[in-house]
């Protein structure tokens, strides 16, 4: 009785997971829409069905997997990622099928599934294209020392171009000029310029895509930020560090931050602004100091390129801490930052999340075991980009349907999503009611760890935010903060906490 | 003095972030970049002053805005500007139709119109729609001046199963989602739905039909 039970219960277990795996037409639509941003055309969906009566389907998706991997829309894709990674638009076109040399409009087929061409027209973009177009190890955005140099001034009047951010190192850039003339990109102006640069190995003047004239004029240097913005960025890509500006606390300086903004008689003397200067300490107080003490010496390692790249590399060092250890690295110049971060743990744990993030569904939590098997699989592979995105597309949960979200998940989704424009502020901030003195994560709930503090945080937000009276006179955010709560969103937050604070499964965390 | 300014410096120097972003959106939506592309690929590359094949800043705050400070997204699922922006990009590639080729908006609009769009949008009514360009001077005409009904019901039936299969996927693929229980049924109502308008213009047809499509789950979602 008890071995017929067994077998009943895991037969119901084997259908019910068959029914949240895809099935092989669902499987090429997600795999063509993941790895290419479209669906599969109509002749790869009849193929596929071939394939389905044949018994043969496996290896045609396996083939189909091959044949994705290798194509220009993956690598655009992850051009594209990687975009939004580092939060910026390297301007890489995908070519209309008019332009495509390869696919004359006389062609057969013209028009359906050509748009196989992508311009490039700065060394960030080609590099972007290239780490999936040629598998190359993840590691070469940190580390990459080959270079498609563009010159594009003749194209788009740009003045600074990669021959300008590089003649300082290549001075006879232009002898070693190449063309696409194959590629039509931009009649009316001629085909694009380029030249491919090398630099040595351990070169420790350049670094992958961080010394690329796109990364510098995109993360502008200044008197004030002294490359501390280019570091922000390099910790928060590379080591998951999301090092948001701290904004200091405002309590009892609102009026006077107003009154340099909005004289009262329109003129204020010096020694009244001077006077309101005193007392901020920014750079000493520990909120602020949560992040120069490394933003600080990372920045110190560009010091000698503030618009274009220097011929001498710089000395800085790679310096943080985790709650597991210090890291202090001396280095000498950029190049030698980006292999020192590439050694890091907290690198490769932080690449190996970004991947998550990209293949699978964000309700598929990533434990620290399996991050760990991950890892190791990374590393197995030798860092190489397309042979990593090959594991996760084998990992388990990459063809499980998922079901829609709930009403319940949208909510709490609505509230977190607002939430964490709250914690983009305060994360980095020093609380003393906390044991690691640290703001806790509103994202994740419940907030500080059990009911009472989350009561305690709920409330607190309720009465910052005045929901009492619908925001009509919040403290928070401050009036120095770059952005207003909108009355949707005071609405949305005074409902959801007059609920109970529903999670995602919609059970009160509070009682109200 | 410069202290004091920091803080605002560093909040005016934030503001200018999004202009560089690429947005995105949670919840297993696709990018709004390959939203962009793969509105470009229904349309066999037909562009229009509104939609292409990139995203351009002006559509970051329909398709994915994101926070001035940090530039990470704060819209997390698509909504109502999303919607509104899909609207605009549909009926301005159908404008584009009957826009003449010296006034559209890519030089290359007339040749995709006059040589890919119609065998790519109308695949399974081809020789039907090859008997209308033959009383037409072009196909922009047949477009934009011969009507759905002219179309056999049959025919009617396979182009409108055509336009799910180009923006939705094949039935397996629908229901994979797990959104829609009835693919077959859903292909019905739209058919009837279009052929209740049938005295309009294919242009007009196909601004109702790819208004509903792309705002579905079944497109918006990897």
């Amino acid at each position: 009785m008890k071995s017929i039970l067994l077998t009943a219960l895991l037969l119901s277990a084997t259908v019910a997971a068959a029914e949240t795996v895809m099935k092989p037409a669902a499987r090429l639509n997600h795999l063509s829409r993941v790895l290419r941003g479209h669906s599969p055309s109509t002749d790869e969906r009849r193929a596929l069905q071939s394939a389905v009566t044949e018994g043969r389907e496996e290896a045609f998706l396996a083939a189909k997997t091959d044949e994705y991997l290798a194509s220009e829309a993956h690598a655009f894709k992850m051009n594209a990622r990687l975009e939004e990674l580092f939060r910026l638009q390297t301007n890489g076109t995908p070519l209309s099928p008019v332009l495509d040399p390869t696919n004359p409009p006389e062609a057969p087929g013209y028009g359906k599934s050509n748009f196989t061409l992508y311009g490039h027209v700065n060394s960030m973009n080609h590099l972007f294209h290239e780490i999936a177009r040629k598998n190359l190890s993840w590691d070469t955005l940190l580390t990459g020392k080959h270079y498609r140099a563009f010159d594009i001034s003749a194209f788009r009047g740009f003045a600074l171009t990669d021959y300008g951010f590089l003649a300082a190192l290549v001075p006879d850039l232009k002898s070693a000029m190449g063309t696409y003339a194959d590629v039509p990109f931009a009649p009316e102006t001629g085909p694009i310029v380029y030249t491919d640069v090398s630099f040595a190995p351990n070169d420790p003047r350049v670094a992958g895509a961080l010394t690329t004239a796109r990364f510098f004029y995109r993360f502008a240097n200044t008197g004030l930020n002294k490359n501390r913005r280019r570091a922000a960025v390099i910790f928060r890509v590379f080591l998951c560090d999301s090092m948001s500006a701290a904004i200091p606390s405002s309590e009892g300086k609102e009026g006077a931050i107003l009154d340099l903004m909005f004289p009262h008689d329109n003129r204020m003397t010096e020694e009244q602004i001077r006077e309101m200067a005193q007392g901020d300490g920014h750079g000493q107080r520990p909120d602020c100091m949560a992040c120069h003490y490394k933003l600080d010496p990372m920045g110190r390692t560009m010091m000698t390129s503030p618009l274009t790249l220097s011929p001498l590399a710089s000395p800085g060092r790679l310096t943080y801490r985790t709650s597991a250890r210090s890291v202090d690295v001396p280095v000498r110049g950029i190049g030698e930052l980006g292999a020192a971060i590439a050694r890091q743990p907290e690198y490769l744990s932080c690449q190996v999340r970004h991947f998550w993030r990209w293949f699978m569904d964000e309700r598929v939590p990533l434990s620290p075991a399996r991050e760990d098997q991950l890892i190791r699989e990374f590393e197995r592979v030798g860092r190489r980009t397309n042979d990593f995105v090959r594991i996760m597309l084998n990992q388990p949960e990459f063809y499980r349907i998922s079901a829609p979200l709930t009403e319940s998940e949208i909510r709490a989704q609505r509230v977190k999503t607002f939430l964490r424009k709250c914690q983009d502020c305060h994360k980095d901030q020093f609380y003393d009611g906390n044991d690691d003195g640290k703001f806790p994560d509103f994202t994740s709930w419940p907030i500080g760890g059990d009911e009472p503090e989350m009561k305690r945080w709920v409330r607190r937000i309720q009465r910052v935010m005045d929901l009492e009276h619908d925001g009509e006179n919040p403290r928070m955010p401050p009036v120095e903060a770059p952005w207003r709560t909108t009355h949707s969103e005071v609405l949305l937050i005074k409902n959801w906490i007059r609920d109970g604070a529903p999670d995602e499964s919609g059970r009160k965390q509070v009682t109200p | 003095m410069k202290r004091l300014l920091m803080p605002i410096l560093a909040a005016a120097a934030a503001a200018m972030l999004p202009f560089e972003v690429q947005a995105s959106f949670r919840g297993g939506y696709r990018s709004p970049q390959d939203l962009v592309i793969s509105i470009h690929h229904v349309f066999a590359g037909l562009r229009s002053a509104r939609c292409g094949d990139m995203l351009s800043p002006d559509d970051r705050s329909s398709l994915g805005d994101n926070n001035l400070q940090t530039g990470e997204p704060i819209v997390d699922l698509p909504g109502t500007p999303l919607i509104r922006w899909i609207d605009n990009c549909v009926a301005a590639m159908m404008t584009e139709l009957a826009t003449p080729p010296e006034q559209q908006s890519s030089r290359e609009n007339a040749a995709i119109i006059e040589r890919d769009f119609v065998p790519h949008l109308f695949a399974p009514a081809l020789s039907r729609m090859s008997a209308l360009r033959a009383e037409q001077s072009s196909w922009a005409e047949v477009l934009t001046r011969r009507t759905f009904s002219e179309l056999t019901a049959g025919d009617r039936d396979q182009v409108v199963a055509h336009w799910i299969e180009l923006t939705l996927g094949t039935p397996d693929e629908i229901e994979a989602f797990g959104r829609m229980r009835d693919p077959a049924k859903f292909h019905r109502d739209l058919t009837d739905y279009l052929s209740r308008a049938g005295a309009s213009p294919f242009n007009e047809i196909m601004k109702r039909a790819f208004s509903i499509l792309l705002k579905r789950d079944e497109f918006l979602l990897y």
